[in-house]
């Protein structure tokens, strides 16, 4: 087994008033790129992974990408054209619906030939795609990747927030987390140090040292916490990585009914609270 | 660790069947395809299209009960106790997902429908509803979406890092992706003729499957075995990789590696084979390049329509059906052999014992995933 380490962090989260030609500036300010026809969705995304350090990612990293809901405001806009409107169905409106797309075009602006992964769970979505790229870099699959989250938000506001459980006080904002990995540790800001699987949380806190600070995923319970649509753990984890102020930090979330994801990072970023 | 990884059992609903036996029997003496009528605009037209036997999917309550379906009865097939089933993963693979329900709600009520989009709640109802308590995952990259999830499971029961995974793909009837695709000109009036000279485009379909993978092959008289895989994107199109089969030999070739076999090794090829201009082309330069000897080439496409996301778990449990049955199915649809091309598909029945086969799977988002599997009689 290799070691794993986390070569950059980033939180890109705006939120659902933020202009789209806003976003596509600031996409173009980043990348040095010109993008055309891409949605909110795509974009969300790219904004992300611009937002990484790229040190040691080329053409043989990987992607791996979360999400809760997919591509969601395209696939509303092709139901309204065709059922609503009666519209013929615009091409690239359906093309763009397919949940992959923003994982192609990162790829596509990145030049990463590799595995390319979009994946999805109802909590939790970036612990699942952070776990995948983990293990193909330790067992030597991949020597690094990058690895995501992203979700956005439907219109109207309010219903969406219903529909996510969120109240009508609570914040929202769309975007993700994004971490680059790589077996090679050029200058990393942490490395993973453990990956486990438990049947119950009480054993997977119990295995871990005195000191660590731990971050739980409580949505499984049905208590979506307000703030972020994806996953709300997966953004205080890379939060926490970014501020440096704990040595070592636990992601403690469930992914199954009996099955515990622990994954500890212990933090290379030293700052004094 | 170096696990081994058995397909245990696998269920299958289709456009051939919704059993074991009835699917080998039209495997054998298939059917005209159905068509299907859909809005287009204004519209109405017809396509000829890879419909299950049974009705289509109405509404939530049909949509899980369909996929809970095809989970249990592999499950109970499998032998798997309740104990096993606690640290069973489920990892599941579609296109449309829970499109089908969807469309419906925003037919009938549009401010109604937002509660019910996303993916994410599709996986943890299934696990709940059968039993199942390890890690669950959705694999949503277009047509090679449950080809991933076997994938991936495989790389994960190698390792050691799970006993046994339980992969779903599906994908039903809906118009959004129907509409869709008649859009981009991709429906082929005349059904689904992969390498086929006069090949203009896809037969959709629809199909739901449950493979068990496991670690241990259970009682079964008949071993197939995952060996590997690989998965690369190629950034040529959204829609299609580039027809110089480039990328599509680059994956087959990283497979092959991966699985320890070499191209000698290979005698059969369960081609992608979606009938559309590009991927054949793509496809079959890829092979051309790749393989100085063409071992056959099956295409199932035009027996069973395209199921998109669904198509690695579908056509991966009938091949294994014909397999253990000792024979390799003929390629319907073809007709006229493509010169430029120069693919020939089976023309006819093989017989077969035991054997290397590739299973090749390429999609949108420049997704392409290639399987790799022995077969024969233990």
């Amino acid at each position: 087994m290799r070691k794993v380490y986390i070569e950059s962090a980033s939180c890109t989260t705006y939120p659902p008033q933020y202009p789209t030609l806003s976003l596509k500036s600031e996409l173009e300010r980043l990348s040095g790129q010109k993008f055309r026809r891409i949605n909110r969705y795509i974009l969300l995304g790219l904004c992300g992974v611009f937002h990484l350090d790229p040190k040691g990612i080329d053409s043989s990293s990987a992607l791996y990408i979360g999400t809760k809901n997919g591509c969601i405001v395209e696939t509303v806009t092709f139901l309204g054209q065709i059922y609503q409107d009666a519209l013929l169905p615009m091409p690239f409106t359906f093309i763009a619906s397919s949940a992959n797309m923003a994982s192609y075009y990162i790829a596509n602006a990145l030049g990463l030939k590799r595995g390319n992964y979009t994946l999805s769970h109802k909590y939790i979505p970036f612990e699942c795609a952070l776990d995948k790229a983990y293990w193909d870099i330790a067992e030597g699959k991949n020597n690094s990747a990058i690895v995501g989250c992203i979700d956005e938000a439907a219109l109207p506001l309010d219903s969406f927030k219903e529909a996510v459980g969120m109240s009508d006080v609570e914040e929202l904002v769309e975007g993700g987390c994004w971490l680059s990995l790589s077996a090679m540790a050029i200058s990393p800001i942490a490395e993973i140090v453990d990956v486990k699987r438990f049947k119950t949380f009480n054993q997977a806190e119990a295995y871990l040292p005195n000191g660590v600070k731990i971050i739980r995923d409580d949505s499984y319970m049905e208590k979506q916490k307000g703030g972020y649509i994806g996953s709300n753990s997966g953004l205080l984890f890379v939060t926490s990585l970014q501020s440096g102020l704990d040595e070592r930090i636990a992601l403690v979330t469930q992914l199954g009914k009996y099955q515990f994801l622990l994954l500890m990072a212990k933090s290379f970023i030293k700052k004094h609270p | 660790m170096n696990m081994d990884v058995y397909v245990r059992n696998a269920v299958a609903y289709c456009a051939l069947g919704s059993s074991e036996l009835e699917i080998l029997s039209s495997v054998r003496n298939p059917k005209q395809a159905s068509t299907q009528s859909f809005s287009f605009g204004k519209e109405k037209r017809e396509r000829p299209y890879g419909a299950m036997h049974e009705e289509k999917i109405v509404g939530y309550d049909a949509f899980f009960e369909r996929l809970s379906n095809v989970i249990l009865e592999v499950i109970h097939q499998s032998n798997l106790s309740s104990e096993e089933l606690e640290e069973c993963a489920l990892f599941i693979g579609s296109t449309s997902m829970n499109i089908p329900c969807s469309e419906l709600l925003h037919k009938l009520a549009p401010q109604e429908m937002l509660p019910s989009i996303g993916y994410g709640e599709i996986g943890e109802t299934l696990a709940d509803i059968c039993g199942i308590g390890g890690e669950v995952t959705l694999f949503l990259s277009a047509c090679t979406s449950s080809a991933s999830a076997l994938l991936y499971a495989q790389r994960g029961i190698r390792s050691g890092r799970f006993r046994r995974c339980i992969v779903l793909g599906f994908e039903f009837y809906n118009e959004f992706t129907m509409s869709g695709f008649e859009a981009l000109g991709l429906l082929d009036g005349g059904g689904s003729r992969s390498f086929d000279k006069e090949r203009v485009g896809i037969m959709l379909g629809e199909g739901c499957a449950a493979i068990v993978l496991d670690s241990s092959m259970g009682n079964q008289s008949f071993r197939f075995l995952l060996l590997g895989g690989e998965n690369r994107c190629d950034l040529f199109s959204p829609t299609s990789h580039n027809t110089n089969g480039e990328m599509v030999a680059l994956t087959i070739q990283d497979a092959l590696n991966d699985a320890k076999i070499t191209l000698d090794e290979v005698s059969l090829i369960k081609a992608h084979a979606t009938g559309s201009y590009n991927n054949d082309t793509a496809e079959g330069n890829g092979l051309k390049d790749l393989f100085p000897n063409l071992p056959p080439i099956l295409a199932l496409k035009p027996l069973l329509g395209h199921t998109l996301g669904g198509c690695g778990a579908v056509e991966l449990a009938v091949l294994w059906f014909t397999l253990k049955e000792g024979f390799v199915p003929k390629s319907f649809g073809f007709n006229t052999v493509d010169e430029a091309l120069g693919i020939i598909p089976t023309e006819v029945e093989l017989e077969t014992v035991s054997g290397i086969v590739l299973m090749n799977h390429f999609g949108f988002g420049g997704n392409g995933t290639v399987l790799v599997a022995s077969y024969g009689e233990i």
